[in-house]
């Protein structure tokens, strides 16, 4: 019951900071790959219930599934601190927030993609979209460390994150990505 | 030289290369975690069906993909267009969020797309 405390005072938290009305889809525990698909079904009957244009949909779901995919990747078990996957909505937004346990060298790596993706001018992102996923390579195991740049294409860049040590080894990282519902672009 | 069919699963498409006709068509969800694992034996099919010289039409129908998938199809694109006589590349989309996906695959590539909507939006 302590587990679900923590998921009911998380919750609280963000419907606060981010202005969240409904929850559309709220999942806490170790991921896999199975639980990624479950997941990208249940959101999508969820907005074609709530009458969200098609492409918002579509574009939530390959968001969803960036998401889900890099915490199924790089999740860190931690006793205390269990992975969360979240999609809210608020009255103009559909915000998509993740939470994992991930180690310092993951860290370092994401954090500079990041900062990288954040610092492109808006209307300069398509061709350095263009650009980085043409020199990507994919390695064997299927990774071409594409994740998070699609996910900054595919919300205009309306995308926060937040990075905490845990431990020496291990750091809490928050992502927060915000769909406009109406899908015009620009800043939200 | 055989076809290749493999049917779809909750997480990859099906797919259908018709050696005979010359066509490639790849339907359905394409979110596997490995992508490379899952596209390899399609691009070995494609390597094997251009020793002869022959056309090709590629016809992609997805209904949303990963990141590593959409770079899959960019190899699958690279390569069938080195060595058959002639390519047809058709795009089908049930919005305008796949269609641009479609669309920045062929500004990487420069090969000319068919782009057809099922639904539009």
């Amino acid at each position: 019951m302590i587990e679900n405390a923590k998921i009911v005072s998380l919750l609280k938290d963000i419907s606060e900071k981010e202005n969240i009305k409904d929850y559309l889809l709220v999942i806490y525990g170790q991921f896999n790959q199975e639980i990624v698909v479950s997941a990208i079904k249940l959101i999508e009957k969820k907005l074609i219930l709530e009458q969200f244009p098609r492409s918002v949909i579509t574009k939530t779901k390959m968001i969803c599934t960036e998401m889900l995919q890099n915490i199924t990747k790089h999740q860190k078990s931690h006793e205390t601190i269990l992975p969360y996957f979240i999609v809210g909505t608020s009255d103009k937004t559909l915000n998509i927030l993740s939470g994992n346990i991930i180690t310092k060298e993951s860290c370092n790596v994401i954090e500079a993609k990041l900062l990288e993706y954040g610092s492109v001018d808006r209307l300069d992102f398509r061709d350095y979209y263009i650009e980085a996923f043409k020199n990507a390579v994919l390695s064997n195991e299927g990774n071409a460390g594409l994740g998070l740049l699609e996910i900054f294409y595919r919300a205009n860049q309306n995308v926060k994150y937040k990075m905490q040590n845990v431990t020496n080894e291990l750091i809490s990282f928050n992502l927060d990505v915000i769909v406009n519902k109406q899908l015009i672009g620009g800043v939200i | 030289m055989k076809d290749l069919i493999i049917e779809a699963s909750h997480s990859t498409p099906e797919v259908n290369f018709s050696v005979a006709k010359g066509v490639l068509k790849i339907k359905g969800i394409c979110t596997p975690e490995n992508p490379k694992m899952f596209f390899d034996p399609v691009m070995e099919k494609l390597i094997e069906f251009q020793k002869e010289a022959r056309s090709l039409v590629i016809e992609i129908y997805l209904d949303y993909f990963n990141s590593g998938s959409s770079k899959s199809l960019l190899n699958l694109f690279i390569e069938a267009s080195k060595h058959t006589t002639e390519l047809k590349i058709i795009w089908i989309s049930e919005d305008e969020e796949l269609k641009e996906s479609g669309v920045i695959l062929e500004e990487i590539t420069g090969l000319k797309f068919e782009y057809i909507d099922k639904k539009g939006n």
